[in-house]
């Protein structure tokens, strides 16, 4: 942040692209597939927290610095990218049992809902679909730093987000309880501006 | 952890009553050992290393005496980035050809509450020893209905600097203080 009085993260950038004279209040940014993943952890028979990580998620954040409340983000990732560390896990998860991944390969999380909770966080509400169940999610979501990417000459918002699901509620509810129904996610992202 | 266990002797309830020691396997499918980082300040990226072997030696008598010594499979390194795991795996990183293992041998435990331990012990990665500290925390001692065995499962912390094992690359760019997140069961 800078040593401006700045009353929020979006105002911050509209303060750093003022000098390209857009007429737009909302920038774009694209996820770095290689720098955004989605992990989630559970519970297995209260012994040990086992995770699981998604990569190379697509999609897009829009941060509208006049009306952050107007700001969005959609994200998709593909199920068969799974990597548990486990193969036959991975192959489990993926199965009927569970993800279904070759009647639901994609899963997406569209916001519907950004509220501002201090200069660098942010609560976002959308509607997460996994396994063709869609259900509102919200995730806690910090702003980790905004600047310009030393390689890619562009700037770049790093985000880490938190949230919680209940994976019965996607219907993949097997094992429960001996296998944790609270799953939780830990988002990192990194977004390139267009 | 250790509380329950002298509990768990006081009541009889092991079958090898002889012996106060208990030698116990660390199952590979639940052992892993997360490393994460920030890169470039924007976000943390983290992988995975699993393959774990060894053993917990649990002296319920003195759980301060217990000793852990466990070896990590270097080839099950991911990050869910084939070309990135590829690259860590390479002489630039973690050099798996020459060092194919990573090894953590306790040296002391010290109890920090009736469920956590400090376990400090010497850490080999990229052939290189360190001290290093894990902050544990038993979670639970149960019999498990899919192995028909009863074991324990622990979670720990640690913190350690990726240059201190000749691993500094692209430093201060990629952090040099690594995260480490580690489940473990042992039966």
């Amino acid at each position: 942040m800078t040593k401006f009085a700045i009353k929020s993260l979006f105002a911050a950038s509209v303060f750093a692209l003022v000098a390209s004279a857009s007429a737009f209040a909302a920038d774009t940014y694209k996820l770095d597939a290689g720098h955004t993943s989605v992990t989630f952890q559970y519970t297995h028979f209260g012994f040990s927290h086992p995770t699981g990580k998604f990569m190379n998620a697509v999609g897009s954040v829009t941060l509208d610095d006049a009306t952050p409340a107007n700001s969005s983000v959609e994200v998709s990732f593909d199920i068969n990218g799974i990597n548990t560390g486990v193969a036959a896990l991975d192959t489990h998860l993926k199965s009927a049992d569970f993800f279904d991944a070759a009647k639901f390969p994609t899963a997406t999380f569209k916001s519907t809902k950004v509220v501002q909770t201090s200069a660098t966080t942010a609560d976002v509400t959308g509607d997460l679909t996994i396994h063709g169940v869609t259900k509102p999610v919200t995730l806690k979501v910090t702003l980790n730093k905004k600047d310009v990417h030393p390689m890619m000459k562009k700037v770049d918002a790093g985000f880490t987000a938190t949230g919680t699901i209940n994976r019965s509620d996607f219907g993949m509810g097997n094992y429960v309880p001996a296998v944790s129904d609270q799953v939780d996610l830990y988002i990192e992202a990194e977004a390139i501006a267009q | 952890m250790f509380r329950f266990a002298t509990v768990c002797l006081a009541f009889g309830l092991m079958t090898t009553p002889a012996f106060a020691a208990d030698t116990l396997t660390f199952e590979p499918d639940h052992t892993s050992v997360v490393f994460q980082y920030p890169h470039f300040g924007m976000s943390h990226p983290s992988g995975k290393i699993m393959g774990a072997t060894g053993t917990l030696v649990l002296d319920k008598d003195d759980p301060a005496n217990s000793t852990v010594d466990i070896t990590l499979d270097m080839k099950t390194l991911t990050t869910a980035l084939p070309d990135f795991d590829t690259l860590l795996k390479s002489e630039k990183y973690f050099d798996i050809a020459q060092f194919p293992t990573a090894t953590f041998k306790s040296t002391n435990v010290e109890l920090t509450g009736e469920n956590t331990a400090n376990i400090t012990g010497d850490l080999t990665i990229h052939g290189i020893t360190q001290n290093a500290v894990l902050a544990v925390t038993f979670n639970k001692k149960a019999f498990n209905p899919a192995l028909f065995k009863t074991g324990y499962g622990f979670s720990a912390t640690a913190h350690l600097s990726r240059k201190a094992f000749g691993l500094g690359n692209l430093e201060p760019i990629v952090g040099d203080d690594i995260d480490l997140i580690i489940d473990a069961e042992v039966y």
